[in-house]
């Protein structure tokens, strides 16, 4: 006598290798997510200059990335003036931690992504917008594209797997 | 489960006209990387070190031969970074990373994502 | 293990059923009402529940545990999760119209949130016969903190559940 459920409100199964009993784990354990950063930027418009305030194009944001699958980008900024911002990424050798070679590759356009809100306003962003990101190394960069208020922006970013 | 990322390979191969996979091996049959049925994505991320696209093709499959492939091209000037990701249909055995193109040197790394007991 | 001889009548009288009201909401992604429909790329491997609690839901933005503190989280330390799921129901007789309002924010690493206030993620009305089931997804996972607020013209005692997954994508 096989076990049967009620699969898809209408159909009575038969349970087997293609259609498994729906349970729940028992023994799974919470994976954290890791906080990377927390900081605050004085956002002015400074061309390539990162969230740690570095305007030298190699630098990293951040590294040892390669494990996460997002990264969460929290922010609450407190200015309204038009922002603009990059994302770059590239992955490293894992023996020396050298990257595989200089440059980037950017995540988003060319031209920049406008920072989301306005003044006193929070935002967020996932990197990338779609798809997994498993690269080793990113650099972040924000500039004030527009105005001429320079502004605090606190941010967070968070490692997901 | 949980997802966990491993770095698969990394090196460098010089592209030419000839298809060779990523450790230089040019028989068609020979695997680049083996024992892969815990892996489910792969990145493959690198540097191509000259302007012409390379031509890419990576198949999986297990001993009874290649079961599935998928092709494409790694375009950008010289110096430039690329991604290609890969999300095979089926938990394959074997692969091969074939490239093939104008002669130039490419430094790529391969990271593979494993499930694993949280 | 030993399989019971049922018909499929007693089988589907066995079964909990939760009618359940349905809800588009601003800026929120709507799930059609179904007790175990999920989105076929994703699977949860861990699944808690966050907050049980009532409310008296009145005029006032009261959190869904009954509070009108606006700087009090209703959860914390839900970093870690991908996805949301609201759900609970109203009491009464009379069919009520509710609105709701998710709210979530960031802390840095003493737990103080990075700025006042908070990033609403969706604000919409509810509109729940008596007894039926509602539930909300909240699909913006990953904020340290979350608050739920409730609030209604026509007074009424709502129950509600707040449960939250982590899980793996199979895209």
């Amino acid at each position: 006598m096989p076990v049967r459920f009620l699969k898809n409100t209408s159909e009575i199964a038969d349970v087997s290798v293609e259609s498994p009993l729906p349970v729940a784990l028992t023994n799974a354990s919470l994976v954290p997510a890791d906080t990377l950063l927390v900081a605050t930027l004085g956002v002015n418009n400074t061309a390539n200059r990162d969230l740690l305030g570095s305007t030298t194009t190699e630098q990293p944001t951040l590294t040892g990335c390669g494990q996460y699958r997002k990264l969460i980008w929290t922010y609450f900024r407190q200015g309204a003036d038009a922002t603009t911002y990059w994302v770059y990424a590239r992955t490293t050798d894992p023996l020396s931690g050298e990257p595989l070679s200089t440059g980037w590759q950017l995540l988003t356009a060319s031209a920049g992504e406008t920072l989301p809100g306005g003044a006193n306003e929070w935002g967020r962003i996932d990197i990338p917008a779609t798809g997994d990101a498993y690269y080793d190394q990113y650099r972040i960069v924000v500039q004030r594209t527009g105005g001429s208020a320079n502004y605090d922006m606190t941010f967070k970013i968070v490692g997901v797997r | 489960m949980r997802t966990q990322s491993l770095t698969v390979y990394v090196g460098v191969v010089q592209v030419d006209a000839s298809a060779k996979d990523v450790l230089n091996q040019t028989e068609p049959l020979a695997p680049t990387f083996v024992n892969m049925e815990a892996y489910r994505a792969f990145y493959w991320t690198g540097v191509k070190r000259g302007d012409a696209p390379i031509a890419y093709t990576v198949r999986g499959g297990n001993g009874n031969g290649w079961q599935w492939s998928a092709s494409g091209q790694i375009t950008g000037t010289a110096g430039s970074w690329f991604r290609v990701v890969l999300k095979p249909p089926a938990p394959y055995s074997r692969y091969r990373l074939e490239v093939s193109g104008a002669p130039q040197l490419l430094h790529s790394k391969l990271t593979g994502l494993q499930e694993v007991e949280a | 293990m030993s399989a019971e001889r049922i018909t499929r009548r007693e089988m589907l009288k066995r079964l909990v059923i939760a009618p359940i009201g349905v809800a588009a909401l601003a800026a929120l992604e709507m799930q059609h009402a179904h007790a175990a429909t999920m989105q076929l790329y994703y699977e949860p491997y861990f699944v808690a529940v966050l907050c049980e609690g009532r409310t008296r839901c009145d005029t006032l933005w009261r959190s869904m545990v009954g509070d009108t503190l606006p700087l009090v989280p209703t959860v914390q330390h839900t970093t870690p999760y991908d996805r949301l799921w609201w759900m609970g129901y109203a009491l009464g007789s009379a069919p009520v119209d509710m609105n709701v309002r998710i709210l979530a924010r960031a802390v840095d690493r003493n737990g103080v949130p990075l700025g006042p206030g908070w990033r609403t993620l969706g604000q919409a009305t509810l509109q729940t016969p008596p007894l039926r089931w509602f539930r909300v997804e909240i699909p913006e996972g990953h904020w340290d903190e979350y608050r739920i607020e409730v609030r209604s013209a026509t007074p009424r005692l709502v129950y509600s559940r707040l449960i939250a997954s982590q899980g793996y994508w199979k895209e």
